[in-house]
């Protein structure tokens, strides 16, 4: 056993449970010193984001025991009682752990199938660990695999590139029209939660210019000091329609505030520059007859649901792609992995065999007393010579035969074969 | 400069084909824009097909050379990929801005290139073709005036040329007012490439006595 996972996830553990054992920058070196110190492992990469909690290690030597080793310290280092935590962690070892970090980084085991913000997480935590100095070989190629896999999903198949959200799909689709957002403005009709969701997709692609209008001020005063951005006064068209390129509707009132009339007018005074609105009241704060001004863009609550909704279908479906992807970086891993291995199993028998020859010699020595010094040193290298050409072919065959190494699947046990009565190494 | 294709088909249209690319990657370059590539290189890929596939019938060279008349024919032909290139962003505004208007958005949506990119570059694209052409017809009447000592003889071409330039100029002018800009301007760019299009076919095969291929 090389590799050991110990964690738990949104779907092992409630908010409550997650939020308990998540890990500082500071507190994730600290465990990595101590798990280090306490002979727990030897490499040591803690990923913690606000869905997860995990440890990767390689423990020093091989044993099954690490991972109780793990949940222990986890409960203690965190102060939480040990049988709340084991009901919510999980521990996969070797494959099964190299696994469980391809998928994540992938974005497969996301509570939002397919988001990005896990891989630079991911990216982060391998940063910083590595700097510390707390990864070895092992975790480092481990990590750069999974950065790779990372990759290769998000360029390779679509699981990542459709908003998933009501918020982000208008967004992404005023992208559509408008390209990036950083020279764009932006009017914010209402100071509720929807409109704050918005507010932040927008903000998140960079949006230039923000104008918040609110039937109380008060309202739109609050939500512009917390978000930055500019209060207009209520009812204002005129000069509140004439500069933004997105507008964002979100307010409880019976008739339709932005009426068709008001649209036409704010378009003439634009010069017909493209306007793309968002209503996400219900009832509709837009008049739906506004829809065909021309260069304006309405899409309601509903319209904006059923992308999401077709979004998800379509991430579902790019599932299998992902899954190969991983597998296919699964495979890679072990093989370097078993081929480190065997190189090292390979050195281990060599420093055997000869500990071996020299105490055959030594056992033997009164049967060759009728030989002269040169005599003996010349079957002393004799034997060398045998015991390398039994080494060497193997050896070489080890490193350029990529099938054979894959065959080998089991290193260990090739170990216990041939070491079994000695000190692993 | 010694082998401008003027007097085949596959030599204008392959010319053609690399202008458009150079053109393109100009635009790209300049728009700091790749997302467009995908969706032009088709359009490439069919001319370079249809050079190869047009008859190859040659003309009996006419007393053409000197670097006045190879500008000539670059310059025209640059014109003509130009145009070609701001219809094929025009036809794509079109379909994104339909699409987007129906609320029925497909796959293809997200990964089509925004509309006011389309739109910048389909009018810088028509800018390059206004001044080729301007400059290439110049140096067309140039050359007729060292060859022939007159500068001007009646060739149905140059009509057709200057309806092109004054509809172009139309719509480089008009993408930009209140009443055009988007749909309106897109299909008015659409219409102008058609005009180009007889200009290269009815025009040269049947009206034209100089100008048979370009």
């Amino acid at each position: 056993m090389e590799i050991v996972l110990v964690g738990l996830n949104h779907r092992t553990a409630p908010v409550e449970v997650r939020e308990r054992v998540s890990f500082t920058v500071e507190q994730s070196r600290k465990a990595a010193d101590e798990l280090r110190s306490r002979g727990i492992l030897a490499e040591t990469l803690v990923l913690s984001t606000c869905n997860r909690s995990e440890i990767y290690g390689v423990p020093p030597e091989s044993s099954h025991e690490c991972a109780p080793g793990l949940s222990s310290f986890l409960s203690e280092f965190h102060a939480v009682r040990a049988d709340v935590l084991s009901v919510s962690l999980y521990h996969h070892y070797d494959r099964a752990a190299v696994r469980h970090l391809f998928r994540v980084a992938a974005g497969l085991d996301s509570m939002l199938l397919g988001e990005a913000e896990i891989l630079g997480q991911v990216r982060e935590a391998y940063k910083f660990a590595h700097e510390y100095g707390a990864t070895g070989p092992v975790l480092n190629r481990l990590f750069q695999g999974a950065l790779e896999v990372g990759k290769r999903v998000r360029t390779e198949t679509e699981l990542g590139t459709r908003p998933m959200s009501v918020a982000s799909a208008g967004v992404k689709l005023a992208e559509r029209i408008f390209g990036k957002m950083n020279e764009r403005s932006a009017l914010v009709l209402g100071a509720g939660t929807i409109s704050e969701q918005v507010v932040n997709q927008l903000r998140d692609r960079g949006i230039a210019r923000l104008f918040i209008m609110n039937r109380s001020r008060e309202g739109a005063e609050e939500l512009a000091g917390r978000v930055g951005g500019k209060v207009v006064g209520w009812g204002e068209w005129d000069t509140a329609l004439k500069l933004p390129d997105v507008v964002v509707t979100s307010v409880s009132a019976e008739e339709p505030v932005l009426r068709r009339e008001i649209l036409q007018a704010a378009m003439a005074a634009r010069g017909n520059r493209a306007l793309f609105l968002m209503d996400l009241g219900v009832p509709r704060n837009i008049e739906a007859a506004a829809a065909d001004l021309y260069n304006v863009y309405v899409y309601n609550l509903d319209d904006l649901t059923e992308i999401v909704e077709q979004n998800r279908h379509a991430r579902q479906s790019e599932v299998p792609k992902a899954e190969t992807i991983v597998d296919e970086h699964v495979g890679k891993f072990l093989s370097w992995q078993a081929s480190v291995e065997l190189v090292g199993l390979v050195d281990a028998l060599r420093s055997r065999l000869r500990e071996e020859r020299a105490s055959f010699i030594r056992a033997r020595m009164d049967t060759m007393n009728h030989l002269g010094a040169v005599e003996r040193a010349q079957v002393e290298s004799m034997m060398d010579e045998l015991l390398e050409k039994l080494l060497v072919e193997p050896a070489e065959r080890l490193r350029g035969e990529k099938e054979l190494r894959r065959k080998i699947q089991n290193v260990e046990a090739l170990r216990d074969l041939f070491l079994s009565n000695r000190e692993k190494p | 400069m010694h082998t401008v294709p003027y007097h085949d088909v596959f030599g204008a249209m392959s010319l053609f084909g690399w202008l458009l690319a150079l053109t393109y990657l100009g635009l790209e370059l300049f728009h700091r824009q790749r997302s467009v590539g995908a969706f032009v290189l088709p359009f490439i890929l069919v001319f370079f097909v249809a050079a190869h596939l047009a008859p190859a019938d040659r003309l009996s060279p006419p007393p053409a050379k000197g670097i006045v008349f190879a500008f000539h024919v670059t310059l025209s032909i640059l014109a003509y990929a130009a145009f070609a290139l701001s219809f094929v962003f025009s036809l794509i505004f079109l379909a994104e801005e339909r699409l987007l208007r129906s609320r029925r958005l497909g796959n293809v949506v997200w990964r089509l290139p925004p509309l006011e990119l389309l739109e910048r570059m389909s009018r810088s694209s028509v800018f390059v073709g206004l001044l080729s052409i301007a400059v290439g017809t110049v140096l067309g009447f140039v050359w007729v005036d060292r060859l022939h000592g007159q500068i001007w003889y009646y060739d149905p071409k140059y009509v057709v040329t200057l309806l092109v330039l004054v509809l172009y100029a139309l719509y480089f002018h008009l993408a930009r007012s209140a009443t055009w800009r988007g749909a309106r301007a897109s299909k008015l760019c659409i219409f102008n490439f058609f005009v180009v299009v007889m200009s290269f076919t009815v025009v040269n095969l049947y009206l034209s006595q100089s100008h048979r291929y370009f």
